[in-house]
């Protein structure tokens, strides 16, 4: 057993071990390639950092394709990813064009020499049209909400999927109808990664007050020390409601000595972030105990006591993917108040593993619950943590990926004979 | 004699795959069990306790909690609770209790969210060879417990619902292979709604206790001078570690 996933077996025991390397073996001598539009920032690139070692390790060769584009590109694609989120922003012809004119240039890039060809969202998704080989499976993974997809934006990206031999999407309001097979699978986290393992208490104290020190502005928090601490650590992104978050907090605040940290990035394909961000200082400037600050990419360990030295933590997204940070902060044992939207309410079961709210008052009340009993938020976070190991851990994903592949092979020889 | 064939563990992996088969009320949603394919019970009833593997007490299964928490209709989510409990020869079987739970006129209310509407989902199961086997049943004892609940779960409870070839049911196999009281064993232990960790640790126990009349002879049978070898070999051990010595090396 090599080092990776030696230390998830310690973790979980050897049973879904035994099933990754059954797996192993009916891909054997096959090469999976992984493709997204980016290496840093974001739930994908976090997933993918840490699966594609781990499918290397278990012996099927992986390699990870970064599909590039330049600024305009990325305007297109944050326009194509709100749309199916549920904010229609027609298409114009010349973003269309410009959206396959970076297509075609990837994909005589591109190295798409595998067996097997794992496409993430919606950016990459055409390559498909240009790089197709005979013998090849490809399967199309979208880690967006698409229950709210705009019909037209949809249109324009479906006859790419349609050409995939399997779609994957993280819950059934997502999937779309389509010819091929479409599975559900949810993404999982790292145990081990900076983002998400144990802190010792010292360690958590010191990348706090660095990160306090580092902050710089006079009136900046001592992190380590204040608190009762509301956290939301999210991308600038409106779709994640920071303002909400702040509107929640504000109630909260008048009845209950509490403080807000919203903490968080841009990533590197987002260009909306930093006017989101000036658009929450401007709110949080006239609501006392508010503290905002910006992560650079990589920030991982300092998420990781951002989330432990919360009290609560909140991630009120208007429309999600799956919020891998829920997931995250139910690893750490942590009280969670989220919105019941995308893959949300697959983490926090309400009442079970943490508190589910839909309004701006919902969610100042279970923050309010919660910050009352202490006792409460233990035993969410007790079973959050066990829910999460069971369901959300990288090797149940890499399993159920292996799966669909191994499935679209034996249904690929099946109409073959 | 022909010996037994050997057991071949696979673990099952179940697909989960949309339907775009919705439901938005008690009348809809008894449409939708008419003719829902087999996999779709199999997903939204059979293997609840494979989908929650470890909770301590299997939730109801979906339709059950779809009309509890959305329609709020609580006797409507017991009876369907109740009519997915047990053991089910047949697909057949357990759409005739689902239906009969729902009654012929149930009710039309709707749920207005869109969100909120029961989707259909189905189970595409996927077979993955372990390379492990065992060719007697103490074989089987033995290799038990290093196991995941993903193959003991397809082996007791899926492969035979879904008549997957007649090699894969492991209980069939007990039959075959003389082990007919350890099948009874796990038939019975199915009786009862269990979670997928819970029923792969309630059959070892109960194999366990099957096999002691087995062991017990074994014992009296072996030779007076191994035993006492044996406890010579860990009273030394003992000694050792109380005194702070390393272990010697066996020869």
């Amino acid at each position: 057993m090599s080092y990776l996933l030696g230390r998830y077996e310690q973790l979980l025991g050897g049973g879904p071990f035994r099933t990754l390397e059954g797996l192993a073996r009916r891909l054997r001598g096959r090469r999976l390639v992984m493709v997204n539009t980016t290496r840093t920032g974001g739930g994908v690139a976090e997933i993918l950092r840490q699966v594609v070692p781990l499918l290397n390790e278990l012996g099927i060769p992986t390699d990870w394709e970064i599909m590039e584009g330049d600024e305009a590109f990325f305007r297109v694609t944050k326009r194509i990813h709100n749309a199916l989120h549920g904010q229609p922003d027609p298409l114009s012809e010349i973003d269309r064009e410009r959206y396959h004119e970076w297509t075609r240039r990837e994909a005589a890039r591109l190295s798409l020499h595998g067996d097997l060809i794992f496409i993430h969202d919606p950016q990459p998704a055409a390559l498909i049209e240009h790089r197709r080989e005979p013998g090849q499976t490809w399967v199309w993974r979208c880690h967006i909400d698409l229950s709210r997809r705009d019909p037209g934006t949809w249109e324009f990206i479906r006859p790419f999927v349609e050409q995939y031999d399997a779609a994957i999407v993280s819950a059934a309001a997502f999937a779309p109808p389509l010819a091929a097979p479409t599975f559900l699978i949810a993404p999982s986290i790292d145990p081990f990664a900076e983002k998400n393992r144990e802190l010792p208490e010292e360690e958590e104290a010191a990348v706090l007050r660095a990160l306090s020190d580092g902050a710089g502005a006079e009136d900046t928090p001592d992190l380590a020390s204040e608190g009762p601490w509301i956290t939301q650590i999210s991308r600038f992104d409106r779709l994640k409601d920071p303002i909400g978050v702040i509107e929640a907090f504000s109630l909260v605040r008048k009845r209950r000595r509490c403080k807000l940290l919203l903490a968080g990035g841009s990533a590197s394909d987002d260009p909306e972030g930093a006017e989101v961000l000036a658009e929450v200082r401007e709110r949080a400037a006239s609501v006392p105990d508010v503290a905002i600050l910006e992560l650079p990419p990589g920030s991982d360990l300092e998420i990781n006591a951002l989330q432990r030295a919360a009290t609560v933590v909140v991630q009120k997204s208007l429309r999600e993917g799956f919020a891998l940070t829920v997931a995250e902060a139910l690893w750490k044992r942590r009280a969670v108040v989220a919105s019941a939207v995308g893959g949300i309410p697959l983490q926090v079961l309400h009442e079970e593993t943490g508190l589910l709210a839909r309004s701006i008052e919902g969610a100042a009340y279970q923050i309010e619950r919660l910050l009352d009993r202490p006792s409460l938020r233990r035993e969410l976070g007790i079973q959050g943590h066990a829910h999460i190991r069971e369901n959300f851990l990288h090797p149940r994903e890499m399993r159920d990926y292996l799966a669909v592949f191994v499935e679209a092979l034996d249904r690929a020889s099946r109409s073959a004979a | 004699v022909t010996p037994p064939t050997p057991f071949r563990f696979v673990a099952g992996i179940a697909l989960e795959e949309p339907t775009q088969v919705l439901a938005e009320s008690a009348a809809a949603l008894r449409e939708v069990i008419a003719v829902a394919p087999p996999a779709a019970l199999h997903h939204h009833v059979i293997r609840i306790g494979a989908r929650f593997p470890r909770s301590r007490e299997v939730p109801p299964n979906d339709f059950a909690r779809w009309i509890g928490e959305q329609l709020q209709d609580p006797g409507a989510a017991e009876r369907l609770a109740y009519a997915g409990f047990g053991v089910f020869d047949t697909f057949e079987e357990l759409r005739g209790r689902l239906l009969a739970a729902l009654g012929n006129s149930p009710s039309k209310r709707e749920v207005r969210d869109e969100e909120a509407r029961f989707r259909l989902v189905a189970a595409r199961m996927v077979p993955v060879p372990l390379d492990v086997e065992a060719s007697t049943v103490e074989e089987l004892l033995d290799l038990w417990p290093t196991l995941g609940h993903e193959s003991s779960w397809y082996h007791v409870v899926d492969a035979p619902l879904l008549g997957h070839t007649e090699e894969q049911g492991l209980i069939a196999w007990l039959d075959r292979t003389g082990g007919s009281r350890w099948a009874s064993s796990a038939r019975e232990a199915l009786r009862s709604p269990r979670a997928a960790v819970d029923l792969h640790a309630e059959l070892l126990r109960r194999w366990r206790r099957s096999d002691i009349a087995r062991r017990v002879v074994e014992r009296a049978d072996r030779p007076r001078r191994v035993d006492a070898a044996a406890d010579q070999a860990t009273l030394t051990r003992i000694a050792q570690r109380l005194h702070g010595a390393e272990p010697r090396e066996e020869a």
